[in-house]
């Protein structure tokens, strides 16, 4: 029985480091897993060229389907809170642990409509909430080079939606509270309208 | 199907008459909503003294009718970035394009409020149904309902103007975007340390429990 007892508490108190040192763990894998992703799949943009600004908005995208679960499709820029990071396509555990995902059903970045990019809120989206009206968002997909203004932000309950555009649109989002180490009912987003794009040749 | 078009001439017609009664009401301002959220000329004309003129740009088509001016004018079609309509479009509409008109005397060099005749602006797209709005922007961004309903048939929409004292914009109905908040972008890193922490302090306490039993 004795011994028992102390393989028993020797077991919890191992697997319950194991289970604290996760945490570290993910944040370790979140930063080499999109290093990995920036260093190895850069965008595939061959040449861009010059486009001519539309009026009632830059010249989008085209819309083409999404692309495989888990590929690589970009990098999000956002000098304003030094965030360089890659998107992947999906946004599962896996895809957003290690890059920002883009929820499939939404055409990509620089697209007409409503693109969303989904991160996590303890690491890549940490600290969207900063950003304001005016500042600038870039991604880079092997469609161009695609700026986009913030326009605003709004707080979502699980279930609501966002509307639809009839303009390219990007939305990030994530969970909220930005510090709650746990699964929120709530989505903080950032909405921000295309205003300058550089379309990749298509080959 | 004559009957049809018929009725929608008369909607039209009473429509440009209506708002061109009510074009006095705005002659006291002249914005120049190049200023005013419509920077760029999309396009231009001048039109002489009486006569009939045409402008065209992307799916917006602008019919000058003779006698809307006594004066020679310069007319331009003004757009601005669809996006700075975005944040006070009334829920549950989106813009689908904007647009106002610039005026100018070429004699005098002073703007033009008003028309003799209302100018019929058409817009063509895919995005236009019969739930379309349109929508006076006053000098101020805000949107205004416009007291005449657009004239609507198939994927064009009609409206007749008669004064240039504020933009406009055509909304569609905004729909839902999909599964929104469908991406769980929380991590439950709270409760592995909570669990964690737990085993550890039940393992320690086992293992005392056991030493002071010895």
């Amino acid at each position: 029985m004795r011994r028992i007892t102390s393989f028993l508490g020797i077991g919890m108190i191992v697997v319950g480091i194991v289970i604290i040192l996760l945490v570290p763990l993910f944040f370790w894998q979140s930063k080499e897993g999109a290093r990995a992703l920036l260093k190895s799949s850069p965008a595939p943009i061959h040449i861009v060229l010059a486009q001519e600004q539309g009026i009632l908005y830059p010249a989008p995208a085209p819309l083409m389907t999404s692309p495989k679960i888990g590929m690589p499709i970009g990098n999000l820029f956002i000098s304003t809170i030094r965030l360089h990071a890659p998107i992947v396509e999906g946004t599962s555990d896996w895809q957003l642990r290690d890059a920002v995902g883009h929820l499939g059903g939404t055409p990509l970045p620089g697209a007409m409509g409503v693109s969303i990019l989904a991160g996590h809120n303890v690491t890549f989206f940490h600290e969207i909430g900063q950003l304001r009206p005016g500042q600038l968002i870039q991604v880079k997909t092997g469609q161009g080079i695609f700026t986009f203004r913030v326009l605003n932000h709004q707080l979502l309950h699980v279930g609501e939606t966002l509307s639809s555009t009839h303009f390219p649109m990007l939305a990030l989002e994530t969970c909220y509270p930005f510090n709650d180490w746990n699964l929120t009912p709530y989505r903080y987003i950032v909405e921000a309208a295309l205003v300058k794009s550089a379309l990749a040749k298509v080959a | 199907m004559n009957g049809k078009i018929g009725l929608r001439t008369v909607a039209l017609t009473t429509a440009v008459l209506t708002v061109g009664a009510v074009a006095p009401a705005f002659a006291s301002t002249i914005p120049d909503f190049m200023k005013l959220g419509f920077p760029n000329i999309v396009a231009s004309t001048t039109v002489q003294a009486g006569q009939s003129a045409t402008l065209q740009y992307g799916g917006l088509t602008v019919n000058i009718p003779q006698g809307a001016f006594s004066q020679t004018v310069k007319f331009e079609l003004l757009e601005g970035q669809l996006s700075n309509f975005v944040s006070s479009v009334p829920t549950g509409q989106t813009p689908v394009v904007d647009f106002a008109f610039k005026v100018v005397n070429v004699l005098t060099n002073q703007l033009v409020a008003k028309f003799n005749k209302p100018v019929v602006v058409s817009y063509s797209g895919h995005d236009v149904s019969v739930n379309s709005k349109y929508w006076n922007i006053t000098p101020s961004g805000n949107y205004a309902s416009n007291p005449i309903a657009p004239v609507i048939s198939g994927s064009t929409l009609k409206h007749g103007n008669a004064a240039a004292a504020v933009g406009w914009v055509i909304t569609a109905p905004a729909t839902s975007v999909a599964n929104t908040t469908q991406p769980v972008t929380g991590v439950p890193l709270a409760d592995w340390l909570t669990v964690g922490a737990v085993l550890v302090v039940g393992g320690a306490l086992l293992l005392a429990t056991k030493r002071k039993e010895v």
